[in-house]
């Protein structure tokens, strides 16, 4: 009997074990009071699909990029550090919303950044994951290592600003005045310019685009404007990196008997 | 019973025509054309299809191959497996991801031209609310680990 105890008892097996109970009218074990005030204290609510006991739900996964080395990383969960697999280096994985007025200091973080309305970036950097513009931008440096989304109200310098993606809010009406290079590009405001993109160019339907785009895909969601000179070809993406060969756990023994002769 | 709608003509996939094919009607081409399409209706272009020639339709579903330019009075819908190489002319316009397009297009649902702010970029603060202007020297998005990169 002894031998038949379970010595480690952790999260999955105490939930399975209540899941049991209950199934059995046995009530949780793990809120033994829980069963006698069930009765009539709080009015029956109809079950949600997202509350319901007994499904699990999986921890969001986010990919950080690593503004040093470029390295992509599939972070699962909550984390609060981040050291980097391909340059070891570390950062912090808070969402930081700046405070209204004047920014000019440094910040870098695996989070995203939101710059709210009231804020002036006057100098300084800025270095997120995501970065969600709303206010002005007078100086700062800003280098997203993934996605930049800029929305109504906002103003950006181009110059200073680096992203992967870019996101173009609606009723913004842009025009950088010289080619950008991206990956991928959603417009929901209105865009005149020259893209070249190894991703896709998204136009949802309050989007505009006019101008030239060279891209490896195109999506235009019925309602969305284009008046562009368009190459659109799948070879434009970049080719899918080889993945690299796994180095043996251990190294391979020799064998010691000598092959036999022929 | 009668039937309102004017029968769709079908353009096999074994059959290959060479020469301009008008129609009051709509019709499906899964076969082989050489030659300009005049339709009224609507054009479905299955994905054995190709067409060698210009086409004027009401709209149109492509899923196939064009050689040619394509004016469309009302829709133009480019599925995944497309391939268009001309230009395009419609009031609606839907693309799937996947296709390839090259040539020029004009689509303007709203039909008002859109004012764009040319202010350069040196200046945002004389960017109005929602407008961004630019000059830009650096190179924008692209590879993190490209020290040029600005």
């Amino acid at each position: 009997m002894a031998s038949k105890k379970t010595k480690v008892v952790d999260g999955f097996t105490a939930i399975r074990a209540a899941q049991e109970a209950a199934r059995h009218g046995r009530g949780d074990p793990l809120r033994p009071d829980a069963e006698n005030k069930t009765d009539t204290s709080r009015p029956e609510t109809p079950n949600k699909a997202g509350t319901r006991i007994g499904k699990s739900v999986m921890p969001s996964k986010r990919e950080i990029i690593c503004p040093q080395c470029g390295y992509v990383s599939e972070v699962t969960g909550k984390l609060q550090l981040f050291v980097c697999q391909g340059c070891r280096h570390r950062m912090k994985l808070d969402d930081v919303t700046l405070p209204e007025g004047e920014w000019s200091d440094e910040l870098e973080t695996g989070g995203n950044v939101t710059v709210p309305p009231g804020t002036v970036l006057k100098g300084g950097k800025i270095t997120a994951n995501d970065i969600h513009l709303h206010g002005k931008m007078d100086g700062t440096e800003l280098r997203a290592s993934r996605r930049v989304r800029v929305l109504n109200g906002s103003s950006i310098d181009w110059v200073r600003t680096t992203f992967r993606d870019l996101e173009i809010g609606e009723g913004l009406n842009i025009t950088p005045g010289k080619p950008l290079d991206a990956r991928h590009i959603e417009l929901h405001g209105a865009f005149c310019g020259n893209l070249r993109l190894t991703g896709t160019l998204t136009i949802h339907p309050t989007g505009d685009f006019s101008g030239q785009v060279r891209a490896a895909g195109l999506t235009v969601h019925e309602g969305g404007g284009l008046r562009a000179s368009l190459d659109i070809n799948p070879e434009h993406a970049p080719p899918p990196q080889p993945p690299t060969p796994k180095s043996p756990s251990r190294p391979l023994r020799k064998s010691l008997t000598p092959p036999p002769k022929p | 019973m009668s039937d309102q709608t004017p029968p769709k003509s079908i353009l096999s996939a074994e059959l290959e025509i060479t020469g301009t094919i008008k129609t009051s009607g709509s019709v499906q081409i899964d076969g082989r054309v050489e030659g300009e399409v005049i339709s009224q209706g609507d054009v479905i272009l299955g994905k054995s299809g190709s067409v060698k020639g210009n086409l004027n339709v009401n709209s149109i579903s492509v899923a196939g191959t064009i050689q040619g330019n394509i004016t469309a009075k009302d829709r133009i819908e480019l599925k995944s497996t497309a391939r268009l190489m001309g230009d395009i002319k419609a009031k609606r316009l839907a693309v799937e991801d996947g296709v390839t397009f090259i040539g020029k297009s004009e689509v303007n649902p709203t039909g008002q031209p859109i004012k764009f702010d040319d202010t350069p970029a040196k200046q945002p603060e004389a960017a109005q609310s929602g407008q961004q202007g630019g000059q830009s020297g650096g190179q924008q998005g692209g590879n993190p680990q490209d020290p040029d990169r600005k």
